[in-house]
């Protein structure tokens, strides 16, 4: 883990710059609110504006070196997206409710597309955003996305999912090593060894957590054994309460693997991208992000999701300060791309997929 | 004319490197640009003011990818609003930034969301209803049978039995020319108990359990009666449309395409486990009383069928408000009636 997740050392003369994160979560849920109740009221047509605005507010308050992020998607272009999606998904589901056979025929159609419009979205992602007025772009190539996202994906459950590690390190390396700042081109330098050590350590977390909450599952029978109580009765009122409160549980179990596949994963990949000769610098506590993921959700559930914008600030908060670049030169002298992309030339047809594809 | 003016930082769209300048909106409108090495006029119309939302750093892109950035201060606020000239955008920036339309949101969403679920869902479901094919019906109840299958086993009523049962329905089904291609599936219920349901497409199902619940024949062809009244009204289909609106809208709220992905498989499932609404069981409740009435059995046979099932499932009283389903003494009151 350590040699991954470390840098090297560095040589006389390198400089390491801190990203900043300043949004707060009292003000940010004053935005989230707005916008939940504008993108109710008109049906989810608002939900591209509300998209945009939050982006906005993300990028616009993560700084580095003075200068924030800026993002330049038009939500007009992101309702196109999603109507096109809620489309595929509509055809998927009447597919599903028709004939199996159809079903089948539907999936195979989509995974066949899927790569294509990986691309197209990594593009869009790359294409809207922007620090110091120089674009991201993305220069991934259909004929590697179908690698990753047909054929790898379709071995999966032939190999019981032994090369999901592998996946995932082809993945990152597609979509973080193929993004473009400007003129300079990312390189995504860490190796697949690396993702098989993460994940054998993320299925032990896996297995510490399943533990954890038998355990817990456990104790509360067991206390109610003592207490003489019988197990509820289907359709009374206690039936529900207990199945909603071991829905949450299962969340919050779940928010701590994410936290630390967060801090692993993200060490280990983010921690290998370089920016031209400039190398990025996470430095994430897996268990403190776990920690943080585990609270969150928690705090969200019990809040009936009114926490949600102050969980997402102090995610983005933690991810955002851990980070830092380790300079050589400086950060003045990128160039933008001969075009720049984007409104004119980026092309209609990249705009249209504003799908979310994370790490 | 007032004054607008405040410093910002000035990218060139061409290097990362930034300029500090100083912005100013002149007499003629345009916006000046003034710092070291930097000396432009921009004229309003070549300019685009990025939406402002909270205090992050405010945006106002120019052409050829140069671009300002301002620090969120009053100044740079009054300069903003200034050159933005959309009333919606600057409505809902002020919206965002007051706590008291925070707090009023809340309430608001809350309402919102309450009135779309209740209200709005089953108006969206009762009209889209008119818009599903027939045959599209009728391959859903394939479908769902299908489904059903896989947890219950075939009927082990002997044929005399199975014969009355069918007589029993026959007796509510053909006085209804209306409703085309009805048909009855029996079942051993096993997990599921007692229990009859109508699918799309005018499938109906009993148990054989509830079979042995009956002591009179004319009990069942009360039960047949209330499925018939969903099946009249294509209750079945309006109930799936309502679930997969309701997860449509937990989606587009979560932003979560995960609980979409799941949908397909779900539909089914939420059909049969959610039952019905507390309208639908009580049109179908009042098209089964008119039956029994035109036909001439004593509305007692239901009451008596109902009250047995629910001593048969010993189901715990839940309060009606909390409950989808009318409580089964509300229901049975009503036969009486």
């Amino acid at each position: 883990m350590d040699s991954d997740s470390r840098g090297p050392v560095f040589a006389a003369g390198t400089r390491v710059e801190r990203f900043r994160f300043t949004g707060t979560g009292g003000e940010y849920f004053r935005i989230w609110i707005v916008n939940l109740l504008l993108t109710i009221v008109t049906l989810g047509i608002y939900s591209a504006w509300a998209k945009v605005r939050k982006q906005r507010y993300f990028y616009g308050h993560t700084h580095l070196a003075g200068s924030t992020f800026d993002y330049h998607a038009r939500p007009e272009a992101i309702l196109k997206g999603r109507l096109i999606a809620a489309a595929l998904l509509a055809v998927y589901v009447a597919a599903g409710e028709i004939s199996p056979f159809l079903l089948v025929a539907v999936i195979v159609a989509y995974v066949v597309i899927l790569p294509w419009i990986v691309v197209k979205a990594l593009q869009f992602r790359a294409r809207v955003s922007s620090w110091r007025g120089i674009r991201f772009d993305f220069d991934g190539q259909l004929g590697e996305a179908a690698i990753v996202f047909s054929l790898l994906l379709l071995l999966m459950p032939l190999t019981l999912g032994l090369i999901l590690p592998y996946w995932w390190y082809r993945r990152q390396r597609f979509s973080i090593g193929e993004l473009r700042f400007g003129a300079t081109h990312f390189r995504f330098k860490a190796e697949v060894g690396a993702y098989y050590r993460v994940f054998l350590l993320l299925l032990a977390v896996l297995v510490g957590v399943m533990v954890v909450a038998l355990g817990c599952a456990f104790v509360v029978a067991l206390v109610a054994t003592l207490a003489d109580q019988t197990p509820p009765e289907e359709d009374s009122l206690s039936y529900y309460l207990v199945g909603s409160a071991s829905y949450a549980a299962g969340l919050v179990f779940f928010s701590v693997l994410n936290g630390f596949a967060r801090g692993w994963i993200g060490n280990l990949a983010l921690g290998n991208t370089y920016v031209g000769e400039h190398r990025l610098r996470p430095r994430f506590d897996a268990a403190a992000l776990a920690w943080l993921q585990f609270t969150n959700t928690l705090l969200v559930v019990v809040t009936l999701g009114l926490f949600t914008p102050w969980a997402q600030i102090r995610l983005a908060k933690y991810t955002v300060e851990h980070m830092s670049i380790a300079l050589k030169g400086d950060l003045d002298s990128f160039v933008a791309a001969q075009a720049q992309p984007g409104s004119a030339t980026g092309g209609e047809m990249a705009d249209i997929f504003d799908v979310d594809i994370g790490f | 004319m007032a004054e607008f003016s405040a410093p910002a930082e000035f990218f060139d769209g061409r290097t990362s490197r930034p300029s500090a300048v100083q912005v100013r909106v002149n007499p003629r409108g345009a916006l000046e640009i003034r710092g070291v090495g930097v000396e432009l006029d921009v004229p309003r119309a070549e300019l685009r003011v990025g939406e402002r939302v909270g205090q992050a750093t405010w945006t106002v892109e120019l052409a050829a990818g140069a671009a300002l950035a301002f620090a969120a201060t009053s100044e740079a606020d009054a300069l903003l609003r200034e050159l933005e000239n959309s009333a919606p955008k600057r409505i809902v920036h002020a919206l965002e930034r007051s706590w008291r339309w925070g707090v009023i949101s809340v309430v608001s969403t809350a309402a919102a969301l309450w009135a779309l679920i209740v209200f709005g869902v089953p108006q969206f479901a009762v009209r889209a209803v008119a818009l599903v094919p027939p045959e599209l019906e009728r391959r859903l109840g394939e479908h769902g049978i299908d489904w059903l299958d896989r947890f219950v086993d075939p009927s082990t009523l002997d044929a005399e039995r199975r014969a009355e049962v069918e007589t029993a329905f026959a007796r509510v089904a053909t006085t209804n020319p209306k409703l085309a291609a009805l048909r009855l599936e029996l079942r051993r219920g096993g997990a599921i108990g007692p229990n009859a349901f109508a699918l799309p497409g005018g499938i109906v199902v009993m148990t054989d359990e509830l079979v042995e619940l009956a002591e009179h024949d004319d009990e069942l062809s009360a039960v047949f009666a209330h499925e018939l009244g969903h099946v009249a009204r294509r209750h079945a289909l309006q109930r799936l449309l309502e679930s997969s609106a309701v997860a449509l809208i937990t989606m587009v709220i979560t932003s979560d395409a995960s609980t979409a992905t799941s949908l397909g498989t779900s539909l089914p499932t939420v059909l049969l486990e959610a039952g019905y609404s507390r309208g639908m069981e009580r049109e179908a409740d009042e098209f089964a009383l008119q039956w029994l009435s035109s036909a001439g059995i004593p509305h007692e046979r239901f009451a008596a069928i109902l009250e047995r099932l629910e001593r048969a499932s010993g189901s715990a009283a839940i309060p009606e408000f909390l409950s989808t389903h009318p409580t089964t003494s509300a229901r049975v009151e009503d036969a009486r009636r």
